[in-house]
Order: structure tokens, then C-alpha cells, then sequence
């Protein structure tokens, strides 16, 4: 096991570096210039241009660029945001905080939704009950999030007036204060996990359906323990084996952020800030940005292998 | 701290006695704003978020009037030599920083200096081109010394970039972006700097020894709201006291009970530019004929929804310098049929115009995103079909737009828009010296118009630099390098309990230290 995560992590190295130079080309050929972020690109004079292009290092032919960022991420140095003036890992530590917690909180609740709903929509496939949950979860996966996000603000904020519009706190609160926080957490959650909730209810469907096929669920259910039971203990141990993994899939997301829902919501996270860089064209951010996503996207595929063989004894790596 | 505050005003109020009974300040002004500021050092930001944050932190040494004349603000008063070359400034004694220090002529030198360096890189640099040398005779004069004379050089010491000398010199000046001072400014200002999180919100508080008397909010504090939408949605909700109203929303806004909406117009206007070196728009009949075949009445209703006034130079109309009689261009086909016929352009078979074998089609452009801007260029692709003009539109993004098209000209006529500051020097729109017309972008030249505009640079007073503008905007409505359309306005949104809010035209929000929470 131990020598498989080695292996793994090994590889990863090439990956990693591969995934920089496509993202590096990606980022610096598409359209748009990053020196328009710092003028006024009606009123602007070919000097003040070509002075600002040399202190971001634009100037440079863009192999060179490439070279020098990674040398300077081998010193662990991810460089300086053209956009804030200030190091990318702190912008980026910063809002990784914020943008944990409501992950955590979406995660958490789209599976204690996802779950239960999966398993008795399996346990009553083809009845009412399973054609309701499908639906709305179907519903809540299309729903686009930004149109979604503004609705459930109009209806529970402006309307009801049950809860703030958007950011992490009420400005009228010293200090910290519990509810306050979790008041301004209930929409960005809902609507992040809705639209993560279908694929996960399906998922666990799918698995429940096939493992209440096996014999041994069968002849539990001989033996005349009863439903719950046979259900609860022997089914549903072996059909959360393969949703356990998602959690795997789900690492990346919690550090990725949710660029929309973020958006929307005036939430302080990483998301928000990576669409931030992009639309100010801040290269060493949204750089930053992807090599912070895309290791956990490794780390997370490698911690899905990992679990899979905890959880699942007929899986070995070696 | 508040609970202090407001006590120690309550008691104020009661020694006071009943003449100053009458609340005038207080309150939290809460502005829900869509961006974050970058760094606020007040000459080193461009972006309007960080200098919205830097004009209530810092103040300069003169200001606009309502009606547009430049007073004396933390300077006492200021003289121009009669050679123009010479100008004093006399500080107030009573301007204290926020850290407790009081502001002397060395702060203002230095501030200055730090400008005008070329390895501190202010985008601000150019406008004190003219400084030579900026001395201190006494602890409450500066002077600045200038290599020539400047007309519009006053109207750059309206911006407060006045810092604290003993703050900034501990920083490497060419590291001001990335200093702890940018982070958390030091100012002279009537808020002083409090927090700033990320992503969320900037925090100011009233500065108790503001010069000026009472400051009126207790707090002034910028909501980063994510998005304009949500922004909104928090003023109409109440969360917030300020927010901006794009145009597409000043209609709704505005039936809101609880809101003001307060509109302005600003130094900007959008245009069509001509080609004035193409083979369609040299001559200047046919660029009158496009004035006279475009309704900018029905443009500035329809697409504006009325968010504007329909544009007729580049100086905005409450601008001093404006000349009401220039030429005007009313929506008028016949006139423009007339001048199309005159300067040889016959219409042809299919209803386009002809000469020389030429038909009458050109290609216009505009840049994506804009969405006023594309549908401007749509109305004028047909309003010209009318008078015989085919137009191929081209809508294109930003940087291809600039750098391909615009920049080289590679365009008949193109949908733009300029900000214009509020000087009378509006050279870099006309001017045929591609340093000093370096927006002229239609290549417009004219020798009386360039005579024109350097005689504004060279000129003091204020009154003779009108008298050139207006006779420059009189050779310049003739010829039409511009179809001017619109003057945009801007609107903000304020909840009804924020009273004293005063927006003046060219200006905005003109007293927001003198504004409070009823």
C-alpha cells in the first residue's frame, strides 16, 4: 500500500509539470492584456505601456515567462498577483479559509440529503417517491446557479425577510457571533449542494439497487431479519463503498471554490477570487490558482484509490 | 467606543443649547459596492474603487465648487504669478494626519516629489510634467516651481495625494504597491482608516480632527458585495445605505419607496468616430450628412432610457467651457440626402450610393461587452441604410478591438466612448501630434483646432481658456471628426434616512464628509 501512494505520488510530479506548461500556454495566449487592468485603455500612451509590461516581467518572450515561474515555485515562491501587488499564497490563504467552510457545509449537506433519498428511492424504484426525488434533484443539478442563487436571495432575504442577502457576517455584529454566522451561511449552502446533490443521490441509487440484488441481502432476508436491518447493516455497508469515494472527487471542490456561488453571495473564498483573475487577466493568480487545484484534484483521485482498498477488502494495490 | 461617541455628542448638543438641537451627523454610511480596492496609496491606484476608498481618507490642497471653480481646500489659499510660472500655496495650520501629526509644507513637497519620481511610476506622473522644483520657505508655504506655464495644472491639485512623510519614507518607494501602507493608508482626510478584509469590506471611521468641523457619518463603510445584482438587492433590503444603479436599472430603482435615487451626468461622452483619412469620411459634407441621418434624440431615449444628455460635444453641456452655439446636427434626412448628393455620392441601382465606380459601404466596429455601445452600432447600421449607406458591423473584443482596428485604423467609423476630466484641455481628442492627440483616433487634423488647444495649455486664465474652447468647438462642429451622441449619467441609489446628500453634474457626490444617518 505504502509503496502504491509512493508510486503515486511520483508520478505525479510529471503530471503536475505537464498540466503547468498547457495551463501557462492557455492562460497567456488567450485574448486580452494584462497591462489594460492598470489604465484606463481609452486615454493611454505606447510609454506608459511599455514601462508597465516591464515591471509585471511582460516584456519577456514567453518561454523565458514560463522558466522563471517555475523556477520561482521551486523555491516555493508563487510570485507577486499583478492585480492585488501582494503574494499570490497569501491571497490565496486567505480566502482558503472562508471557502472551506462553506464547502464543508455543502458537502455535508448534500450527502445527509443525498443519501437517505438515494437509498429509499432504491428501495422504492419506480414508485412515486423515486420520480419525486429524481426530479427535483434533476431540477436542482440544471438550475443554473447564478439565476438560482439571486432567486432564493429575492424570495428568503427580500421578501420574507428571513435571512441577510450576502457576505460572512452582519456588519452590525462586534466580534463573533454563532448564529450570525450560520444565518449567512443557509443560501450560498443551499444552493452550492443542490446543484452537487443529484449526481451523489444517483450514485447512491444505483449502488443500493445493485447490492440489494445479491444473494446475501437475500438470504438475509430469509433468515427473516427484519427489513431495517437487512437494509440498514448488511446493504447499505457495501453500497456506501463507492459513494465513500466521491469524497475523494469532492477535495478539489473544497479548495477550488465555488467561482459562482461565491460570486453571487459576496463570499470571501477562493472562487471568487480566481474569477477575479481571469477577468483581469492577473496570470501569476490564476496560476497559483490552478496549481492549487490541480494537486488536489491529484491528491484527491490518489485518496479515492486509497479509500477504496480500506473500504473494500477485495482491493489490494501493490 | 460608539456608545462613548455619541454620548459625548449628546452632551455637546445639550451644552450647545437648543441652536445646535437639531441632529446633523451620526450614523454608519454603508456603501455596497461590487470590487475591491487594490492598494491605497492615493497616486499609485488607477482603479475607481481604490481612489472612491483614498478620496474619503486623504484631502487635497484645492477642490471643485458646485459650479466648477477651483477654492482652496487644505491649503489656506494658493496665487498663480503673473508670469504663470509661480504657484504658492499657503497651508491651513490646523491639518492633522490621522496618526496625530500635523501636515507642514514638507509632507505636501515630499508627497509631490514621490509623484513626479519616475522610478515610484505614478500614472499621475505626466500631469506635473511641468514642475521644476517644489520649495519650502516656511513650514506653512510650498511653491512650485514651473519650467513653463501650465493652463490646467490647478485642477491636478484637486486630487488629494498629500501623505504622511514620516509613514511613506520608511517604504522603498518603488515598492509603494506592495508596502503595509498600502493596506492601511494614513491620510489627512475626514475618515480615517480602520480595516480592510479582503474580499469583504473597508472600514473607515469620522476622524475627530478633520480641519473642517464635524464630520458626519460615525462610520463609512464599503460592503464588497460580489456583484452589482446582490449590491442592489442589499441597498433595497436595507443592508446597505449606498449602492450604484446601472442604467438598464435606474427605472426600477428609483419606484423603490426607501430609496433616492440621485443621477448625474459625467465627464464622459460616447461617439461615433469617423475616418476622417479614409476614402468615406475625408470630406467633411459626408461626416455632416452621418450627424444629420443619426437621431441621437432617439438613441439617448431608447437605448439610454433616457440615463443621459444627448451628447453635442465633447464638453459635457453644465461644463464652463461648453459652447451652446456651436452647430447642432438635428435628425434631418433631407439635409443629409442633400450633402451626400453634393459631395458627389449618387444613389445607385440597388439604393446604395455610388461615385467613381465606389459603392458607399463601410465598416463599423465596436468593442464586445458593451451592450449600449452594440446597440448603438445596430441603430446606426440601419438609420444609414436610409440615406444610402451600407455599413458592415463588426463587434470585437476588447484588445483586438484597441490594438487591431482602433489603434491602426482600420476602420470607417467606430462606437467609442472617452472620459474627458474636467479641464478645458481636450487636445488629446483633436490634436494632429499623435503625443498631445493621443485619443485622436479618426486622425483628424486641423492646424486653427491643434493653434486652438495649445494656446489652452499655455494659458492661465481660466476665463480666456473658455473663449479658446468655445472657438475651438465652433471649427469643430463644422467639421464633425466626432458624431457626438451621448453624455452618460450616472445614478446612485441612497436610502431616504442618509439626508444632506448633494450630486452635482461633473462632480458626483459632492459632500459625503457633511452627509448623515437620520
Amino acid at each position: 500500500m505504502w509503496s502504491f501512494i509512493l508510486r503515486r505520488l511520483i508520478q505525479a510530479i510529471p503530471l503536475l509539470f505537464i498540466i503547468t506548461i498547457i495551463s501557462f500556454l492557455i492562460i497567456n495566449l488567450a485574448p486580452g492584456d494584462p497591462v489594460y487592468m492598470f489604465v484606463n485603455p481609452d486615454q493611454v500612451s505606447q510609454q506608459d505601456l511599455a514601462l508597465i509590461r516591464l515591471q509585471l516581467g511582460l516584456d519577456k518572450p514567453l518561454p523565458l515567462r514560463y522558466a522563471i515561474w517555475l523556477g520561482n515555485i521551486m523555491r516555493g515562491d508563487l510570485g507577486n498577483s499583478f492585480y492585488y501587488a501582494r503574494p499570490v499564497s497569501r491571497v490565496l490563504m486567505e480566502a482558503l479559509p472562508n471557502t472551506l467552510i462553506l464547502a464543508l457545509c455543502a458537502t455535508i449537506f448534500s450527502f445527509a440529503i443525498a443519501i437517505p433519498a438515494g437509498i429509499i428511492s432504491a428501495m422504492r424504484r419506480n414508485t412515486a417517491f423515486d420520480y419525486a426525488f429524481s426530479t427535483v434533484s434533476f431540477i436542482g443539478v440544471s438550475l443554473p446557479s447564478f439565476w438560482f442563487g439571486l432567486l432564493m436571495i429575492l424570495v428568503f432575504s427580500l421578501r420574507l425577510d428571513w435571512l441577510p442577502t450576502s457576505g460572512m457576517y452582519s456588519l452590525s455584529v462586534q466580534g463573533y457571533d454563532f448564529w450570525d454566522r450560520v444565518r449567512h451561511l443557509v443560501l450560498p449552502t443551499l444552493v452550492l449542494g443542490m446543484g452537487t446533490m443529484a449526481s451523489k443521490m444517483r450514485y447512491m441509487r444505483s449502488a443500493m439497487l445493485e447490492v440489494i440484488r445479491q444473494d446475501y441481502v437475500r438470504t438475509a432476508k430469509a433468515k427473516g431479519l427484519a427489513s431495517r436491518v437487512v437494509i440498514g447493516k448488511h446493504a447499505l455497508r457495501n453500497a456506501l463503498l463507492p459513494v465513500i469515494t466521491l469524497l475523494g472527487f469532492i477535495v478539489p471542490s473544497l479548495v477550488g471554490g465555488a467561482a459562482i456561488v461565491e460570486t453571487i453571495f459576496g463570499w470571501p473564498g477562493i472562487g471568487r477570487i480566481a474569477v477575479q483573475a481571469a477577468f483581469t487577466r492577473d496570470y501569476p493568480l490564476m496560476m497559483g490558482n490552478l496549481l492549487l487545484s490541480s494537486t488536489m484534484v491529484i491528491l484527491g483521485s490518489l485518496l479515492a484509490d486509497v479509500l477504496y482498498a480500506v473500504a473494500d477488502p477485495r482491493i489490494r494495490y501493490d | 467606543m460608539k456608545r462613548s461617541l455619541l454620548l459625548a455628542l449628546a452632551l455637546l448638543t445639550l451644552m450647545a443649547g437648543p441652536a445646535v438641537a437639531q441632529k446633523k451627523s451620526g450614523g454608519d454610511l454603508l456603501y455596497a459596492t461590487f470590487s475591491d480596492p487594490l492598494y491605497l496609496v492615493p497616486f499609485i491606484n488607477a482603479d475607481s474603487a481604490s481612489s472612491d476608498v483614498c478620496a474619503l481618507i486623504f484631502s487635497a490642497l484645492l477642490k471643485y465648487s458646485p459650479t466648477l471653480e477651483i477654492v482652496p481646500n487644505v491649503a489656506r489659499s494658493f496665487e498663480v504669478s503673473k508670469d504663470g510660472l509661480t504657484i504658492t500655496f499657503k497651508l491651513r495650520d490646523d491639518v492633522f494626519f490621522h496618526n496625530g501629526q500635523k501636515m507642514t509644507s514638507e509632507d505636501v513637497k515630499f508627497s509631490y516629489d514621490l509623484i513626479r519620481d519616475p522610478a515610484v511610476n505614478s500614472p499621475r506622473r505626466m500631469d506635473y510634467e511641468a514642475v521644476k522644483e517644489i520649495t519650502t520657505p516656511d513650514q506653512f508655504t510650498v511653491v512650485f516651481n514651473l519650467s513653463k506655464v501650465d493652463g490646467v495644472i490647478l485642477s491636478y491639485f484637486t486630487a488629494g495625494y498629500i501623505v504622511p512623510k514620516s509613514e511613506i519614507s520608511k517604504y522603498d518607494k518603488t515598492k509603494l504597491k506592495e508596502s503595509e501602507f498600502a493596506r492601511k493608508p494614513i491620510g489627512n482626510g475626514p475618515f480615517k482608516f480602520v480595516e480592510w478584509l479582503t474580499n469583504q469590506n473597508v472600514k473607515l471611521e469620522r476622524f475627530d480632527k478633520y480641519w473642517d468641523g464635524l464630520v458626519g457619518f460615525d462610520r463609512y463603510i464599503f460592503v464588497n458585495s460580489g456583484s452589482s445584482a446582490t449590491a442592489m438587492v442589499k441597498a433595497e433590503k436595507g443592508e446597505a445605505n449606498r449602492v450604484f444603479v446601472p442604467e438598464s436599472d435606474v427605472a426600477r430603482m428609483s419606484a423603490i419607496p426607501g430609496l433616492n435615487v440621485q443621477r448625474y451626468v459625467g465627464p464622459v461622452f460616447d461617439c461615433v468616430v469617423w475616418n476622417t483619412k479614409g476614402v468615406f469620411y475625408s470630406d467633411k459634407r459626408v461626416r455632416q450628412a452621418m450627424s444629420y441621418a443619426i437621431n441621437t434624440q432617439q438613441i439617448v431615449s431608447g437605448i439610454y432610457k433616457g440615463n443621459g444628455r444627448v451628447g453635442v460635444s465633447s464638453f459635457v453641456p453644465t461644463s464652463p467651457y461648453y459652447n451652446p452655439n456651436a452647430k447642432r446636427y438635428a435628425y434631418d434626412l433631407a439635409k443629409a440626402k442633400a450633402l451626400l448628393d453634393e459631395a458627389g455620392w449618387r444613389v445607385g441601382k440597388d439604393g446604395i450610393r455610388v461615385k467613381d465606380g465606389q459603392r458607399f459601404k463601410i465598416f463599423m466596429i465596436t468593442n464586445k461587452g458593451n451592450i449600449m455601445r452594440e446597440k448603438i452600432l445596430q441603430y446606426v447600421q440601419s438609420a444609414l441604410k436610409l440615406v444610402g449607406v451600407e455599413v458592415e458591423a463588426q463587434i470585437l473584443e476588447w484588445n483586438t478591438f484597441l490594438t487591431k482596428y482602433v489603434e491602426v485604423g482600420k476602420f470607417d467609423g467606430y462606437v467609442g466612448g472617452f472620459s474627458t476630466g474636467l479641464t478645458a484641455n481636450h487636445a488629446a481628442f483633436y490634436h494632429s501630434d499623435v503625443n498631445k492627440g493621443f485619443l485622436n483616433r479618426g486622425r483628424y487634423s486641423n492646424a486653427e483646432v491643434d493653434a486652438l488647444f495649445d494656446k489652452i495649455k499655455e494659458t492661465i486664465d481660466l476665463k480666456e481658456q473658455a473663449r479658446l474652447a468655445w472657438k475651438a468647438q465652433e471649427i469643430i462642429s463644422e467639421e464633425v471628426p466626432y458624431t457626438f451622441i451621448i453624455n452618460r449619467t450616472q445614478a446612485f441609489a441612497y436610502a431616504k434616512n442618509v439626508r444632506d446628500v448633494k450630486s452635482y453634474d461633473l462632480l458626483g457626490w459632492f459632500n459625503p464628509e457633511k452627509s448623515f444617518v437620520e
